[in-house]
């Protein structure tokens, strides 16, 4: 091992708790010797958060001068008058709401017994919710930050995308040269969606299958996106098997948010 | 997206149209994550304020690259969310004076745009990084990894989870915005 490696496993070790008492005093005295150590562990530290499945959140120390010009903004008085009627547009909302419901009693009561039939039966009702929660487009690939080996029909797609043109995009794949398939399968994704967004399920389902079935390294992609699909569909049985199929490898896609959804289904 | 797209000026405007939006169609997906996760609707709306608020600075001071309002929108919910958790969880800490929720928020927002630069960082990766650090930040052992990468011993992964970390962070620090933000 080099003094690096030899660096990043100390480090590691002191972050996840796993050097003795003694080592841990004389690590930390090391830190206070040598500030580039300590800014090193504070981005170690911070890495962490990375992992959105993760319900940790690590604050770090703060950069004084720093924190002190952002305090000025959220202090400032567009950010107080924006937050101001950001409340009273809230409270507004709420009491609009209350009165409303106690002026409709009987409304109320009909809306107990939906909310007791919801809470019975809270499945296929939920799916949209789950679909509005796991969906992120933003997921999706860039193309545009490859630089100029790029093909410019991948950045027009993405481009035609992001604009939410989503008809323009299924138009314009249907004039594409099948081998694009082939060196761009994840293409797929940016159609499969496309579909998927216009609620035309079937095309979208069969976008995604032809991911899965290609040779390209993410075809394990197109299993998450027919998830989706089937949340939005409302359709539990099929999502539950095709997440279970995500849960035979931790390798796949969305394995950590396939589990964490499984698990909410079932 | 940019502050001249239509919403965003309206957000920015404080325009109580760009609010009802905002509450009838993206607050539920943010109610439901946070009611499953064991928070109550006082706490989910709380926090879509707080996110609102900090989303309204960065768009007024930063050159906020977002793609998705409502998908940014929900990422910083999230994060707000794991941060309160993470908060109410250590107990044993001193007990200090409440904190002004200006300064709390400011500081959030700084980790915020750490997590911006860390996540596009990331993303320049290799597929096989990526996968190889999401897993070492899940804290998942060398001996699972070995077998999921189907690596000839830990020594290997390692090595590679070494390189690869290696890797993102000369990223990190190669970027303008690191030097601004580090602790």
């Amino acid at each position: 091992m080099n003094d690096d490696e030899l660096k990043n496993e100390a480090i590691e070790r002191y972050l996840l708790t796993k050097m003795t008492v003694n080592e841990r005093e004389e690590f930390e005295e090391e830190m206070i010797q040598n500030p580039e150590l300590k800014e090193q562990v504070a981005l170690y530290k911070a890495l962490y958060n990375i992992d959105q499945d993760n319900d940790d959140w690590i604050t770090i120390e703060d950069n004084p001068q720093l924190l002190k010009k952002e305090i000025a903004l959220f202090r400032s008085q567009e950010t107080k008058e924006f937050s101001k009627s950001l409340k009273q547009y809230r409270q507004a909302n709420t009491k609009e709401k209350e009165s409303m419901f106690k002026m409709q009693r009987w409304s109320a009561i009909a809306a107990i017994v939906i909310i007791g039939v919801f809470i019975l039966y809270p499945r296929s009702s939920d799916l949209p919710d789950l679909y509005e929660q796991y969906h992120n487009w933003e997921e999706l690939p860039s193309y545009v930050s490859k630089g100029e080996n790029t093909d410019q029909i991948l950045e027009e797609i993405e481009a035609t995308f992001r604009s939410k043109k989503y008809q323009n995009i299924i138009t314009l794949s249907q004039t594409l040269d099948p081998t694009i398939y082939e060196t761009n399968p994840q293409v797929l994704l940016f159609i499969g969606v496309s579909y998927l967004e216009t609620n035309q399920y079937k095309n979208a389902l069969t976008t995604f299958d032809r991911l899965t079935k290609s040779d390209g390294l993410d075809f394990h992609k197109g299993y998450w996106y027919k998830v989706l699909t089937f949340l939005k569909q409302e359709d539990k049985e099929n999502a539950v098997k095709t997440l279970k199929t995500i849960m035979e490898n931790p390798t796949y896609y969305k394995y950590s948010s396939a589990k964490e959804l499984l698990k909410e289904l079932e | 997206m940019n502050k001249k797209d239509p919403f965003i000026d309206g957000f920015l405007k404080g325009k109580p149209e760009t609010f009802t939006k905002l509450y009838t169609e993206s607050f539920p997906a943010v109610l439901s994550y946070i009611l499953r996760r064991g928070g109550s609707k006082a706490v989910a709306e709380d926090i879509f304020q707080n996110a609102l608020v900090t989303l309204f600075v960065k768009l007024k001071n930063d050159e906020l690259q977002i793609q998705s309002f409502n998908n940014y929108l929900f990422t910083i919910c999230k994060n707000l969310w794991r941060r309160e958790c993470s908060q109410n969880r250590v107990t044993n800490l001193p007990a200090t004076p409440l904190m002004d929720e200006e300064v709390d928020l400011a500081k959030f927002s700084i980790e915020q745009k750490q997590w911006d630069l860390y996540q596009e960082k990331l993303k320049e990766l290799s597929e096989n990084c990526r996968k190889l650090l999401l897993l070492s930040f899940k804290k998942i052992p060398y001996k699972e990894i070995v077998v999921i990468f189907n690596y000839a011993s830990e020594t290997v992964a390692r090595q590679r989870v070494f390189k690869c970390k290696s890797r993102l962070i000369k990223l990190i620090k190669n970027d303008s915005r690191y030097l601004r933000l580090k602790p």
